[in-house]
């Protein structure tokens, strides 16, 4: 039923990290040991709760530790379900299907040395891509951005364990991440943004304004860039098959409700996994996997993050 | 490359050539005058090995570019030395001028060989085997392949 192989685990153990943030340790059914991955990785998790949920967290774990994984979750103001169950429903023992781990963010070998900047939970894929780097002997450092020193996740462990290579941020103290920190940055640096869009896009801009060249700037976005209101648009089929796209729904969700098994893994606009090509119609493409000549040439979406300008869009499936 | 392209948008350019590859990159250095940006020149003189140089690609920040302009035989050095430093092809352009030899990966034994001639087949100077030219590059070697010119 699902539509990529599965792990089945268990939840292991459950800790609160601060007033918004739990961590959660999986570990497999079987006790089997889990698949290596590599700092930046993140997994899909499967829950079964009268709808399926699915959800990505980054594994915040060891990348050498495959006895467990380890996931944070922050409860969202707007859960639609997810961070919720995690944070009301889910007890130590219950069982959850979770994805082989996968990385669309991913350390560069070329570096000498790395940056990360993170705001608030984005803090999280950067915890394995640390602990990599510092088993490997690598340079880095990191900037994080939080709310109060109380909100800040992992505050305590990246004291203990890095001491010398963080600096915080607190709003309430009147800190900010300030992008003059980009001009200080010695050539063959790579630089790690994660957190709210905003965080990321103006960090972005500043680091380009620089003359960073893009293959040194790595951004990782929880959630696809989303137009501010949200329009409704109908689908046609190759057998003429008529799906409604409602406002609050995304066009791989409107095809699932549908029982059309549309191809998916990322849901987030980064794998491309879910790409239909498109006969007809104006897409407006919010995704982060496709060129900008891609993107024109107006002839392929990914149905998990793009919508249609045009009323209808004609699918070839 | 031969001819020095201006990159518009960045904080600092540095420009490393000696007397003779300044002349290759006077139009870009006017360029970036007129821009008002910051730059720097390094003056290479004959046989200088890349110690001063490096010294200086080090301090720079992300967000320099960088122009190196040197006889083919020269170019290498420095490039390696910039890499090293963290330097990205993003980052920088090479421009050689001069005699251009190309280095020549032997197939058979993995020799490297050199020749200032391309069209013509060469034969490898450690295995002696005859050896046709490919334009298959290899960035790891700086070299290209060499393949058996008869069977």
């Amino acid at each position: 039923m699902y539509k990529e192989k599965t792990i089945p685990v268990y939840v292991k153990a459950i800790e609160q990290e601060n007033e918004f943030i739990r961590r959660f340790t999986l570990a497999s059914v079987n006790e089997e040991l889990l698949p290596k991955f590599s700092g930046g990785a993140h997994i899909s998790t499967y829950i079964e709760h009268g709808e399926l949920l699915v959800r990505q967290y980054s594994l915040t774990s060891n990348p050498d530790d495959t006895k467990h994984y380890q996931i944070a979750v922050r409860l969202s103001d707007t859960s639609r379900g997810g961070s919720r169950y995690w944070h009301e429903k889910m007890k130590v023992g219950d069982q959850l299907q979770i994805s082989y781990p996968k990385n669309h963010f991913p350390l560069s070998f070329k570096a000498k040395h790395h940056v990360f900047y993170a705001a608030g939970i984005g803090i999280t894929p950067f915890l394995s891509m640390m602990n990599e780097l510092h088993s490997r002997g690598s340079s880095f450092e990191l900037y994080y951005a939080s709310k109060t020193e109380e909100a800040c996740a992992f505050y305590d462990f990246l004291q203990e364990h890095y001491p010398n290579q963080y600096r915080f941020y607190f709003s309430n103290k009147r800190e900010r991440i300030n992008s003059s920190s980009l001009e200080e940055h010695p050539i063959g640096t790579h630089v790690y943004f994660c957190g709210p869009e905003s965080f990321i896009s103006d960090l972005t801009e500043s680091a380009y304004q620089l003359g960073y060249p893009p293959s040194a700037v790595h951004t990782e976005r929880f959630t696809p860039p989303q137009p501010k209101d949200m329009q409704p648009f109908n689908v046609q089929l190759k057998d003429g098959t008529l799906v409604e796209v409602a406002r609050d729904q995304t066009l791989l969700e409107a095809l699932l409700n549908k029982g059309i098994k549309a191809p998916y893994s990322c849901r987030v606009g980064r794998c491309g996994t879910c790409e239909l090509q498109v006969v007809e119609g104006e897409i407006a493409h919010y995704d982060s996997f496709f060129s900008e000549d891609q993107k024109q040439s107006q002839s392929r979406i990914l149905t998990c993050v793009s919508r249609s300008k045009s009323a209808m869009l004609v699918l070839d499936v | 490359m031969t001819e020095a392209v201006f990159v518009p948008g960045k904080r600092k350019y540095v420009f490393c050539s000696d007397q003779e590859g300044i002349k290759l990159l006077f139009n870009v250095i006017e360029q970036v005058k007129e821009e008002g940006r910051p730059y720097e020149i390094f003056k290479i003189v004959e046989n200088q090995d890349c110690l001063e140089l490096g010294e200086l690609l080090k301090k720079q920040k992300m967000g320099t570019h960088l122009y190196v302009a040197l006889p083919y035989a020269e170019l290498e050095k420095v490039r390696k030395t910039a890499e090293e430093i963290g330097f990205t092809e993003e980052e920088t352009q090479y421009i050689g001028y001069g005699n251009k030899v190309k280095r020549i990966f032997c197939c058979r034994c993995h020799g490297m060989n050199e020749t200032a001639d391309v069209q013509a087949d060469i034969l490898c100077s450690q295995c002696g085997l005859e050896l046709s030219i490919s334009d298959h590059y290899s960035v790891f070697h700086n070299a290209f392949l060499g393949f058996v010119a008869k069977l």
